[in-house]
């Protein structure tokens, strides 16, 4: 029964935000928003059975990492009135569950390793970066499918920087329509930049491990590259040029990719 | 020619250029297993030496990536010191002037990164059993003493792949297990340290790092694996890279309110 626990959590959490998408595509949205607190409830509970079991954070892995970002997007997704973005959310978060099936479910085998604070930070950080990319990509797909009606006043343009900046005549507003949508860009664009700064964090301490263990800060190998690629993505999206990076679809690609590729290197390294 | 140098279009395609050669990094670290290892156990400059007529394909690639990223120093030094700094100084604000920083920072993380590859000396894999010693970069010597594994030994008898399952918190104890190591500069005792996993000796830039513990297959006795290395680079390299990261995380909340 009890190593069955990570299959009945994931099982129960599909389950849930199967009938959340379900409600919100017939619009009842009560029942949409009680499946939600209760596949909150569900997946706490899958973290902190992580936490007390393995004694230490989540760290990798298809059950770990999975239960982890699920939370990740569930706490994010507070404040928000969109039901475009709550049904692209439910949906993403039942494709990563749909992901760890495909593995098998169970905690990690222990390393000796995971009692050291570089080693923890660098794991458990990324994870919570792919979370914050996963979100991003989520808010960019909500732009995508929900676009403003007559972009009069929130619209994405070109900062004076050189850098592709959003301005909006009432940023932080929650109102449905034009402006929203420009603030869900540059909201979009700040969690993409926070999943940075904790994802360069993760690698820092990486650094540091890879330094008190192999004596370099960095080494040629599978997991660099991948690592590297990932932060990349997110300079590509920070840096976009005017032409192309005024169109929804391509702006929403590149924008999705760090989330999407934190995706592919969790469950597939 | 500068206008050019510092556009953001040469950025993005640029990027993508490094997209695409990272992504044939992880292909090529499948084919070519060897050639990674090779570039992990000595300076890549050196590496690249022999690398040409050995294993042109890695080596070709290793040259573009070097191209690619220089571009990038050269493009995001053109940037900042044109069109970033000026609009820091126009406006004033204190998240443009975050913004310009945050780009100086990346640089010198960049220069440190291509640095690394050709500065400083390593010496990887090296056995040391007790009584074994060794001299380095001319004025350096490393002794050790004594080898103390405290942990069932059948573990270090296994294949490596095997050894994973049974290297669990309870079994090993990195604390109890350490390589009396002695340095010496110019027959000097200048550092002696109880050098156990993940806590290397450090003296000024030079460190000696345990990478694992072995058994002799001849004798049965215990001995470790280690990297000898000496970058001053690094403590530099930890300082900017954690600026930058301050800076990035002072920079959010600021474009996040404005």
């Amino acid at each position: 029964m009890v190593e069955n626990i990570p299959g009945i959590i994931v099982q129960a959490m599909f389950l849930i935000f199967l009938i959340e998408l379900v409600c919100r595509l017939a619009k009842k949205y009560r029942t949409a928003g009680v499946a939600r607190i209760l596949g909150i409830g569900v997946c706490l509970f899958g973290v902190l059975y992580i936490v007390f079991t393995a004694k230490r954070p989540p760290l990798f892995g298809p059950f770990e990492a999975g239960s982890y970002i699920i939370l990740i997007l569930l706490l994010l997704s507070a404040g928000n009135r969109r039901n475009t973005f709550f049904l692209i959310n439910a949906s993403v978060i039942l494709g990563i569950l749909v992901l760890q099936f495909a593995h098998p479910l169970g905690m990690n085998e222990d390393y000796y390793m995971y009692n050291n604070i570089w080693v923890i930070l660098f794991f458990n950080l990324r994870l919570t970066a792919a979370g914050l990319f996963v979100h991003a990509a989520v808010l960019y797909l909500t732009y995508f499918f929900d676009p403003p009606d007559q972009p009069k006043s929130g619209h994405p343009c070109l900062g004076e920087t050189g850098t592709t900046q959003i301005r909006t005549s009432e940023a932080g507003t929650t109102n449905i329509g034009p402006t929203d949508n420009g603030s869900l860009l540059k909201k979009a664009r700040v969690r993409t930049l926070t999943g940075a700064a904790v994802y360069l964090c993760s690698e820092w301490s990486g650094s540091l491990w890879c330094l008190n263990w192999f004596g370099d800060s960095w080494q040629w190998s599978n997991g660099f590259f991948k690592a590297s690629l990932l932060f990349l993505l997110v300079m590509l999206t920070c840096h976009l040029p005017p032409v192309p990076g005024r169109k929804r679809l391509f702006r929403t690609i590149l924008g999705s990719c760090p989330g999407i590729f934190a995706l592919w290197m969790i469950f597939f390294h | 020619m500068i206008q050019k140098l510092s556009s953001l279009k040469l950025t993005f395609y640029n990027l993508i250029l490094m997209v695409f050669l990272l992504g044939t990094g992880v292909v090529l670290s499948r084919v070519y297993p060897q050639v990674f290892d090779a570039m992990n156990k000595i300076l890549v400059i050196e590496w690249l030496k022999t690398a040409w007529s050995e294993t042109p394909v890695p080596a070709l690639w290793f040259v573009l990536l070097c191209l690619s990223a220089g571009l990038l120093f050269v493009n995001a030094l053109c940037c900042t010191l044109t069109r970033q700094i000026q609009t820091a100084v126009r406006s004033g604000r204190i998240e443009k002037w975050l913004f310009f920083v945050l780009h100086c920072l990346f640089i010198m993380v960049l220069v440190c990164h291509g640095l690394i590859l050709v500065k400083g000396h390593k010496q990887s894999h090296l056995s040391f059993f007790p009584g074994d010693g060794i001299g380095f970069k001319d004025r350096y010597r490393i002794e050790v003493s004594d080898v103390v594994f405290t942990d069932d030994v059948q573990i270090l008898k296994m294949k490596k792949k095997e050894q994973r399952a049974f290297m669990t918190r309870e079994n090993i104890h990195p604390k109890k297990n350490f390589a009396q190591v002695s340095l010496y500069e110019d027959t000097r005792l200048v550092e002696n340290k109880r050098v156990i996993m993940l806590s290397p000796l450090r003296y000024g830039s030079v460190q000696v790092t345990v990478t694992r513990f072995v058994v002799d297959p001849k004798d049965g006795r215990i001995g470790v694996k280690m990297t000898i290395t000496d970058n001053p680079l690094n403590m530099l390299f930890f300082v900017i890279y954690g600026l930058m990261i301050l800076c990035l995380g002072l920079y959010i909340p600021l474009i996040a309110e404005s």
